[in-house]
């Protein structure tokens, strides 16, 4: 009775321990002081969870049944660590800027995303640890019973006991691991709590060792002499078994997803691969050091006895209570730390490929809706871990609980290896195809559990006996165990052999055959190529996705507070300060990975997609899947011009479109002013030839004054109709000078008498005639038009009192101006600016004129190759006409 | 990475601007690559020597005359083992004291080897 009690106290101690430890470990990288929880060794001491109950009974036991062979599950993992270089460093990079989350996202990553694909590897790999869950229950039920034998109870309830280990479990986990939502967030706290595990069995199994050794066998040298005397004494060995199960355990260390959990997930930087890549080997090598001592001793000591509990029995038969406690704590150990990362990993597979996608789908509210889907995410992964663990205790009753602990571990050994061809296929193999690696998926995983899942339930569990002989309806080619009449091939072999073998086949041909889809071809290139670009995976087309959709989407998934800061983040890295960050393609993509560290790469891109639409595919990305050789370079810089040639031809359009668009709305406006001072005219006209023709007895002076107005608007019309056609004549170039020679004094003085008829004294004209002799070649009719407009408008608008207009003639470098000033107030400087247009009547200016003078006078100065402006540095008006140079003249 | 090598400066820059490796490296940089080389190398020869036990003579048939013993396979195995742990660790420090020196690290996974 006591023992079985201290074993109870002993396991809740050790519990309480294990819970305090990834406690302190949770509280101090919160605080940020985890540097310590990354170091190499802790990360070496976590992929320790690849030995299970198995390893720490089982392999005493396969040691006793079959010699050598065990070693083969330990020698394939360390060839594959200390062959880090190859594979492994890959994984973990593309682990790391993919932000995989299991090995079920990684092939769904690589494959284009494909959910399809995530769910098939989920429902494999939850298929194919239940053997293993099983047997960590059934080794545990076993050491229990064990102690339950030795104080001599009658009635031990296994059934009972497997029961309440596997709901322990299940608690267990939940406690541990399902608190976090964001599996790629690094569980310092299980992690912590395995590497501690990992020491207490290595400890418990050295020390059961070194009692074996030289407690009971004498040293080294008698152990030896025992070993070789013993039943196992000389090499046996299945050679197709011993090569085998090397590559079986090999591809299960790469494909587990436990293992891809400490491996690639909790993986922090490429040191920590390093160190293990010797660690990693040599704790194996320390784990199963003492195997074959313990193995013959315990068929010394102990025959007849279940071989796989040397362990316990051994330390229990010889008196060593305490050294049969800690060795039962270590195969506690070894049990409770694969169950929790197994159920762990599995639990997120499950729930971020199959829960998740069709609990959105099935809500259909799309991702924009607000609401918090973590709870549904986390209970989710606790439903999961329940369904998992519930399961593999299904397998035990089913299989009776009777099979060797190794052979249970095989089968799932095989069932993951599934995933062999589509992962090594997928980071080195471009040409790998989502359809393909269904094909080879489904082949192998049907093999797997026609010819080793379903036999092993037992002769009659689910295959009857006689398909097992005879094949299924009389088809013996296809014999589980002796598939295409191969026959006396040892069983494991033969399913490893055929369900490899077709799976790979399948993999390679349809890959062949398949041509992928943009995305998948996007990510093969991204991931195989993960050393030289490992950078951006795929571009989103930013402007169709609303950053209130995004952050309302990203609470939900992350929470509000995570969102928040991200966003935040995002905003001050956009300078954008308090509001929301634009919805770059960066942004997008850098929010993608967040997602898809808590709900998998599948569902976040599903989900960004709903708000974003499809992912643009820029032409750079399209490059990079076609690149390679420099022909594509080359090709590339052509577009890149090409591309550059084209943006200047568009913004060329650009202003030729605001030019026309501007010329328009000119136009538009002309045609009214037009109208306008065509009609005002008119009006009167029509109303007083309308008053004379109606009204009868009109006195001859309201005739003659009616008549008058009628002359004066007519005459203003024409007037009015001359400057347009003249402004057209001179607008369109088709005017013809009419070359003269004359002095500009004459010039003036025709348009003097022109504008000021004799006697007018009001305005006074002061000229320097010395000054105006100078000779001129040019169209002087022209020329007399202008200044007749501006002398004319001198008198009209001078506002002086005493009105008088200044006419100076200034000669600098060559040239000669002529400048008109008034004593006026001169013009405002925002109608300076339009003065020289059509119809611009400056200021309240009494609307006599049709503002087109003006622009006559610039038009023919342009014309004559001469200019006029205005002179805005004087008081008064005052206008500068900068006469044509006479050579330039006769030039023309 | 291409970009942060350091390399001597008269090799030719490629259209796409990396850097042409060029046909020797300096002594350095050549250990290193021979080291990593070294590293790549090393899970053959595990499995070459993991493998030879294929080969052994059996035990099986008759009264194991011949037959490799137990005791000796047990002491090949883990010397092997032990050897291969100790030339991995041993590579592996002398390719992190490497990267040490060199400041910056030298991607060989691409370009020349």
């Amino acid at each position: 009775m006591a023992a079985l009690n201290m074993l109870v106290i002993a396991c809740c101690v050790y519990v309480a321990v294990l819970f305090v430890v990834a406690f302190a470990a949770e509280r101090a990288a919160a605080q940020g002081r985890a540097r310590w929880l990354r170091h190499p060794l802790i990360y070496t001491l976590s992929l320790s969870i690849y030995c299970t109950a198995w390893t720490f009974y089982g392999a005493v036991g396969y040691a006793a049944r079959s010699g050598m062979e065990y070693v083969t599950i330990y020698l394939g993992p360390s060839l594959i660590m200390i062959g880090w270089w190859w594979c492994l460093r890959k994984l973990v990079r593309i682990g790391r800027t993919q932000r995989v989350t299991s090995i079920a996202d990684l092939i769904s990553a690589r494959f284009g995303k494909s959910n399809t694909l995530a769910i098939c590897v989920t429902l494999v790999a939850v298929i194919g640890i239940t053997p293993y869950i099983a047997l960590q229950l059934q080794s545990v039920t076993l050491s229990l019973s064990v102690f339950a034998e030795a104080e001599g109870r009658t009635g031990f309830d296994t059934g009972a006991s497997t029961f309440w280990i596997a709901f322990g479990l299940a608690l267990f986990t939940l406690l541990f691991g399902t608190r976090k939502l964001n599996a790629n967030e690094r569980q310092h706290g299980i992690v912590i709590a395995i590497a501690v595990e990992a020491l207490v069995k290595l400890i418990a199994l050295i020390a059961v060792g070194i009692f074996v050794v030289w407690g009971l066998g004498g040293g080294v040298a008698q152990t030896m002499a025992r070993i070789d005397a013993s039943e196992i004494g000389t090499w046996q060995m299945d050679r197709s078994r011993w090569v085998t199960l090397t590559f079986l355990a090999a591809a299960a260390f790469l494909c587990l997803p436990r293992m891809f959990q400490v491996l690639v997930v909790e993986n922090d930087n490429d040191r920590q691969l390093a160190i293990a890549a010797w660690c990693f080997p040599l704790y194996l090598m320390l784990m199963s050091l003492f195997v074959v001592p313990i193995a013959v001793m315990g068929l010394g000591l102990l025959p007849g006895t279940n071989p796989d509990l040397y362990v316990l029995t051994l330390p229990l038969t010889q008196g060593q209570e305490q050294l049969a406690v800690l060795a039962f704590l270590g195969g506690f150990s070894s049990a409770t730390a694969m169950v929790i990362v197994a159920t762990l990993a599995l639990s997120t597979m499950v729930s971020n490929h199959i829960v998740m996608p069709v609990w959105l789908s099935l809500n259909g509210e799309g991702a924009t809706v607000s609401g918090d889907v973590r709870d549904v995410a986390i209970l989710s992964r606790r439903l999961s871990v329940g369904l998992i663990i519930g399961l593999g205790y299904l397998y035990y009753r089913l299989s009776g609980g009777s099979g060797a602990l190794a052979a249970m571990g095989l089968i799932s050994f095989a069932g993951v290896a599934q995933f062999l061809p589509a992962v090594i296929g997928g980071i080195f193999w471009r040409g790998a195809t989502q359809i393909g690696a269904l094909a080879g998926l489904a082949f192998g995983f049907a093999v797997w559990m026609w010819a080793l899942l379903l036999p092993s339930i037992g002769p009659n569990g689910i295959l009857p006996v006689s398909v097992l002989d005879m094949g299924p309806w009389g088809f013996t080619w296809l014999r589980p165990q002796a598939l295409f009449g191969i026959e006396g091939l040892d069983p494991m072999v033969h399913a490893v052999w055929w369900s490899l073998s077709l799976n790979t086949a399948a993999f390679i041909a349809v890959s062949l055959l398949s041509f992928p889809r943009p995305l998948e071809r996007l990510q093969g290139a991204q991931i195989v190529n993960v050393f030289e670009h490992s950078g951006a995976a795929q571009s989103w087309s930013a402007s169709a996705a609303e950053s209130e959709d995004l952050l309302i989407m990203a609470q939900r998934i992350l929470g509000p507070e995570d969102a928040r800061s991200l966003f935040r983040t995002e905003a001050n890295l956009q300078g954008q300060g308090g509001r929301l960050p634009d919805a770059t393609a960066e942004f997008l993509q850098r929010l993608e990975r967040e997602l898809a560290a808590s709900v998998g790469a599948a569902t976040a891109h599903a989900m960004i997609s709903q708000i974003a639409g499809g992912p643009g595919i820029s032409v750079q990305e399209l490059l990079a899947v076609a690149d390679e050789s420099a022909q594509i370079l080359e090709y590339s810089s052509q577009l890149e011009a090409k591309s550059t040639e084209l943006s200047q031809t568009a913004a060329q359009l650009q202003q030729a479109n605001t030019k026309l668009t501007q010329l328009s709305i000119q136009k538009d406006a002309f045609l009214s002013q037009i109208s306008h001072e065509l009609r005002t005219p008119m009006t009167s006209i029509r109303a007083f030839s309308e008053i004379l023709r109606d009204t009868d007895g009109l006195k001859p002076a309201e005739k003659t004054r009616y008549g008058s107005i009628i002359h004066d608007e007519a005459v203003r019309l024409t007037r009015l109709l001359d400057d347009l056609l003249d402004l057209s004549v001179l607008e369109n170039g088709q005017v013809t000078l009419n070359l003269q020679r004359g002095g500009l004094d004459s010039v003036l003085d025709r348009a003097m008498q022109a504008v000021l008829p004799l006697g007018d004294n009001e305005f006074k004209v002061i000229r320097d005639r010395a000054a105006e002799d100078i000779a001129l070649d040019t169209d002087l009719d022209r020329l007399t038009q202008v200044f007749i407009n501006l002398i004319a408008n001198a008198r009209k608008y001078c506002t002086s009192t005493d009105p008088q207009l200044t006419v100076r003639i200034v000669q600098d470098f060559g040239s000669t101006h002529v400048d008109f000033i008034d004593n006026g107030v001169g013009i405002r400087v925002e109608d300076q600016a339009v003065m020289f247009e059509k119809f611009s009547r400056l200021g309240d200016s009494d609307g006599t004129g049709a503002g087109l003078g003006l622009a006559i006078c610039f038009e023919i100065m342009e014309r004559l190759g001469g200019s006029i402006n205005y002179l805005s540095d004087t008081d008064g008006t005052a206008f500068r006409v900068t006469l044509p140079k006479t050579n330039a003249v006769a030039a023309q | 990475m291409s970009d942060t090598r350091r390399q001597s400066p008269s090799r030719p820059v490629r259209i796409d601007g990396r850097i042409e490796p060029g046909t020797f490296l300096e002594k350095r940089s050549y250990r290193r690559r021979r080291l990593t080389d070294g590293l790549r190398l090393l899970p053959v020869l595990g499995l070459w020597v993991f493998m030879v036990p294929v080969f052994w003579p059996e035990g099986s048939d008759g009264d194991g005359a011949g037959a490799v013993s137990m005791s000796g396979a047990l002491v090949y195995i883990f010397a092997a083992w032990c050897g291969l742990i100790a030339v991995c660790g041993l590579l592996v420090r002398a390719q992190k004291r490497g990267e040490d020196k060199a400041l910056s690290v030298e991607p060989t996974d691409i370009g020349a080897q």
